[in-house]
């Protein structure tokens, strides 16, 4: 059963000629890890914010079970994507004020919720954090800041994640212990996974692959095919 | 601690000098509402109760209260203290004494115990003392009589018949609240059995008080007409209870403009700051909207970093503004006390209201003053956590083109400056208008008080040491008395009268001339006996306001004679210029033609009609120890009876302590006002630098030179520093003078440009400038570059 559908999404920015985004369709299922693939400007990023409802569409709707996200107002909007949405960002964009642990139960404590002792503690167990915990953004490195994405991603059991470019930035080594938190995410806790990339290696690990040209997906998966 | 209180605390934290110095701003603004609030309440206070104390404390009158209710009145709770006194009755004064009353031709008597005549007419007590038997008496001394009436027997016909009073002391008779004691004596069997007394009291709380009072008069069965009951209105106006609602307003207009412009300097201090946090955090925002924060918590975040900012400035303002409070007024009470004015003594007053207000009113400009960055914050959209083009200003084509300035740089950085400065149109506007207003507020003010306050330092007495009218008085006999005192070197008196003459002579401004009716010894020792034209100069401010002398009547060629009619012309013997105190208190304000008592009564003679009769005399002495001023003018009190002696030394030092008590005031204000204007333009200036590290960075990755990129940011500052200068002295000048004409008009002030407070905000703006340069010089000649790089 399909927990996300896109149907016919439009994205045209002022001044541009062409649309960033044009007529997509997708639909994905509950525990599934899809990978878009493109080449830069392609349209992926726009793709996975509209999907995050993080940017609105020029035209069309995203549903996420039943409800349609661009029907919600800001604060209904804001709420569906601290509790739905999981966002990884290729450049982390940790909170620099806050610590490790801060930084993690960030969506949950703007929500009001805290976090459970222990699930906290086997977040940051399977993250390789537990003693960073009270570290600053700036006393990390690279990979560790996006392990500490990946914790905030997951922390409030969001219907979905969204990694956009999440190992960009990254060594190789590092890249693949990335992606292999990200798979246990979605192997061990059956979490729903979009990961944007444009490394063959890393689009190879999904269950599915999109392909965006030119703001034109194929592979969405609309028509029942994977 | 919630997540929004814990990013908006780190965030602070992170940026502790700005933060400091956003505190350090506040608390300036903090410390002159405080100082405002409180200064002003105990100023009230502090006038109020020296005001009361004229009155024995005593707030009101009740008159007519039937004597068996009086003491129930007395009791109730909400009375604080009061006194009684026996009301014995109206009575007129037998015509031949040749005493009136001019308030009133059946004036009424009051009987007191020592208690009440201490209290009540002790303070007022001009000459004398007060009663100690019923058969003596106190009356007031505005009364028409030809002679003093100290020590002589007054006849009172009463509705028991007449009764005769020794005169044994006057009291002051213009205060507005004794007009329910004007005629006093002491207590008597017969007083202690009158059917009515009058109350006079004073209520534990002040508001409401009229209401409070009415019923305290319904219930003791007088009707609360305004004649039944006199209020101390002199005192209840201070504190803004009196009954002159044009005096309320203008009191609560006052306290609301003064609270207006420190709100708008607070305010634009508090917006500058809270608005440059914003536009360098609307990534975080994005970032925060992305991950789920609702505009709401956005918002949150705004207005409780500007809480968290106020608090602990509100902290050091109270401290400060308390200790400076007590400060001034222990320098200005040993200065009132230097000058002998025993009734003036100013106390902190710790009212909650002034207290609690202070931060009501400062957490409400913060409040006010976050709200539009707030809103902003709340706008960022959830995108601007990734898009740098939601971030970055967005630029018209007119901002892209080369400008003027930017064509005449001859040097790269120079040309950089101008670009930065036309396409960074959003926070130089933001900055070029809170600078302006800040300028207005300083120049504007600042001049309109200096001029205000130069004013009342201008003199314009005659320089006589002693000096006092006694209206309705004709006698001149006194003078002797007065001459022969110890520390009297010399005394004269004079009457005046108006004569119109039969033709203008020339150089003469009208056809009415003062005539100076002096006596013999006078008339022989300044005038040798001569009818003297005497020549007085007057004072005028020109429109440049310069202060200009002229003379009443033409310095050269003065008239031989003066024809008053047909049948009579008087001589001028001479012309001489009142050019010593003693003269220019003899010509008055006019000047006038000066003659003998007896020459007087001979022209007076016949001329009810083109002449007026002498109707005051004014007693003027010069001193010759002017330290025993004070001693000298009791004596002449006492000697004249008079209900006001002029004595120029303690009415100096009087003067000058409420000049100084009103320079300190207004100068602290200005300084406090300055300062946060002050902290504005360096917390804008410091807070742009430091919002700019990481572009100043990149300039210095790409071979710029520290000395360079200072000479950037200089040339970028100094021009926004120059536009809001120019703006500011031109609209600042214009309230000045807008101020100015407003009350013109009452005290004879004339426009001046500010030109030396425009001169103090330029060398201010300069020190910001050169301190600015080596700063920004300092900081990027030290920063990290890679470090500053990689947060962009």
């Amino acid at each position: 059963m399909a927990i996300l559908t896109a149907q016919e999404l439009t994205k045209q920015y002022s001044g541009e000629e062409q649309p960033a985004l044009n007529h997509a369709n997708l639909a994905i299922e509950a525990g599934e890890f899809v990978a878009i693939v493109g080449p830069s400007g392609s349209g992926k990023s726009t793709l996975l914010h509209l999907l995050g409802g993080v940017d609105k569409p020029t035209s069309g709707t995203v549903h996420l079970y039943d409800t349609n996200v661009f029907e919600l107002n800001e604060t209904q909007l804001a709420i569906f994507r601290r509790r739905q949405v999981g966002l990884i960002y290729q450049f982390y964009n940790l909170l620099p004020v806050l610590t490790v642990q801060e930084n993690i139960t960030l969506p949950a404590d703007l929500d009001g919720r805290k976090v459970p002792a222990d699930e906290l503690a086997e977040l940051l167990e399977i993250l390789g954090l537990t003693d960073k915990v009270q570290s600053l953004p700036s006393e990390l490195s690279g990979g560790q800041q996006q392990r500490v994405a990946i914790g905030r991603a997951l922390v409030n059991h969001p219907a979905i994640v969204l990694a956009d470019e999440p190992t960009g930035n990254l060594d190789k080594r590092n890249s693949q212990e990335i992606m292999d938190l990200l798979r246990a995410a979605n192997t061990k806790r059956g979490q729903t996974l979009v990961v944007i990339t444009h490394d063959p290696e890393i689009a190879a690990q999904a269950d599915r692959v999109m392909t965006i040209t030119d703001g034109r997906l194929t592979g969405g998966g609309d028509d029942g095919h994977h | 601690m919630g997540i929004i209180n814990r990013i908006t605390k780190r965030t602070l934290q992170g940026e502790m000098s700005r933060t400091l110095l956003t505190i350090f701003s506040m608390a300036i603004a903090a410390t002159l509402v405080v100082a405002t609030l409180v200064g002003f309440t105990s100023g009230q206070d502090s006038l109020y109760h020296a005001e009361l104390k004229k009155t024995g404390g005593m707030q009101f009158v009740i008159r007519d209260v039937p004597r068996q209710k009086a003491a129930k009145l007395r009791q109730n709770a909400a009375v604080e203290k009061s006194l009684v006194f026996a009301n014995l009755g109206r009575f007129t004064l037998p015509k031949a004494q040749g005493v009136t009353d001019p308030t009133t031709k059946t004036p009424e008597l009051v009987a007191m115990d020592q208690t009440a005549l201490t209290q009540l007419a002790k303070p007022l007590l001009v000459s004398g003392r007060v009663p100690r038997n019923h058969t003596e008496l106190i009356v007031p001394t505005d009364l028409a009589t030809k002679k003093s009436l100290l020590g002589r027997s007054l006849t009172l016909q009463t509705a028991h018949g007449e009764q005769r009073f020794t005169v044994v002391g006057t009291m002051y008779g213009y205060q507005q609240f004794a007009r329910a004691y004007r005629w006093i004596t002491a207590n008597s069997t017969r007083s202690a059995a009158t059917p009515t007394v009058h109350v006079a009291g004073s209520l534990t709380y002040i508001k409401r008080l009229r209401s409070q009072v009415a019923a305290l008069a319904d219930q003791a069965g007088v009707r609360p007409r305004q004649t039944n009951i006199i209020y101390n209105e002199n005192a209840l106006t201070i504190i803004g209870a009196g009954a002159d609602l044009i005096n309320k307003a203008a009191l609560t207009g006052f306290l609301a403009l003064v609270l207006t412009v420190i709100g708008l300097a607070a305010g634009i201090m508090i917006y500058t700051s809270i608005n440059l946090g914003v536009w360098a955090r609307i990534r975080r925002y994005g970032l925060l909207r992305s991950l789920g924060a609702t505009p709401q918590q956005i918002r949150q975040l705004v207005y409780r970093e500007g809480i968290a900012l106020i608090l602990p400035a509100l902290a050091i303002g109270y401290l400060a503004a308390l200790t400076g409070l007590a400060g001034v007024m222990a320098f200005l009470n040993r200065r009132f006390a230097t000058a002998g004015m025993t009734d003036m003594h100013l106390v902190l007053s710790l009212h909650p209201w002034p207290l609690l207000g202070s931060a009501l009113f400062m957490l409400l400009i913060t409040f006010l003053a976050s709200a539009r960055p707030a809103a902003r914050a709340a706008r960022v959209a959830p995108l601007a956590a990734v898009r740098d083009n939601l971030t970055a200003p967005h630029l018209r084509a007119r901002q892209l083109r080369p400008s003027v300035w930017q064509r005449l740089m001859p040097t790269p950085w120079g040309q950089l400056a101008a670009k930065n400065y036309r396409r960074n149109s959003g926070t130089r506007w933001t900055m070029i208008t809170a600078l302006t207003v800040s300028i207005v507020i300083f120049i504007g003010f600042t001049s309109f008080i200096r001029t205000a306050l130069q004013s009342t330092t201008i003199t314009y007495g005659t320089g006589i040491d002693v000096s006092t009218t006694l209206v309705n008085r004709t006698d001149t006999a006194p003078l002797q008395q007065l001459a022969t005192l110890k520390n009297v070197k010399e005394a004269a008196a004079v009457q005046v009268s108006t004569i119109q003459l039969a033709q203008r002579p020339q150089g003469f401004s009208d056809i009415y001339l003062n005539l100076l009716v002096v006596p013999p010894a006078v008339f022989a020792r300044y005038f040798d006996n001569q009818m003297t034209l005497l020549n007085r100069a007057v004072t005028t401010v020109s429109a440049s306001g310069q202060h200009q002398e002229s003379w009443v009547f033409p310095q050269t060629d003065p008239p031989s004679s003066l024809i008053i009619d047909r049948h009579t012309t008087l001589p001028v013997a001479q012309m001489i210029k009142a050019n010593t105190p003693m003269l220019r208190a003899i010509a008055s304000d006019r000047g006038g033609l000066v003659i003998s008592q007896a020459q007087y009564a001979r022209l007076r003679k016949g001329r009810s009609k083109t002449m007026t009769p002498v109707s005051e005399t004014v007693f003027m002495l010069r001193l010759r120890d002017l330290k025993k001023h004070r001693s000298t003018a009791a004596q002449v009190q006492e000697i004249l009876s008079a209900p006001y002696i002029y004595d120029r030394i303690a009415e100096n030092q009087t003067n000058d302590s409420f000049i100084l008590a009103a320079q300190v005031i207004v100068y602290s204000f200005l300084a406090l006002l300055s300062l946060v204007s002050l902290a504005n333009i360096i917390d804008h200036i410091f807070a742009n630098l430091l919002q700019r590290r990481g572009e100043l960075a990149m300039l210095q990755s790409i071979g710029t030179t520290p000395a360079q990129v200072t000479r950037m940011l200089g040339l970028e500052h100094g021009r926004l520093l120059l536009i809001s200068l120019f703006w500011g002295s031109v609209l600042g000048a214009a309230l000045s003078y807008a101020l100015q004409r407003q009350i013109g008009s009452i005290y004879e002030l004339t426009f001046v440009p500010p030109w030396s407070e425009i001169a103090a905000v330029a060398l201010v703006l300069l020190t910001v400038w050169l301190v600015f340069a080596g700063v920004s010089y300092r900081l990027v000649r030290k920063q990290n570059i890679d470090h500053w790089l990689r947060l962009t």
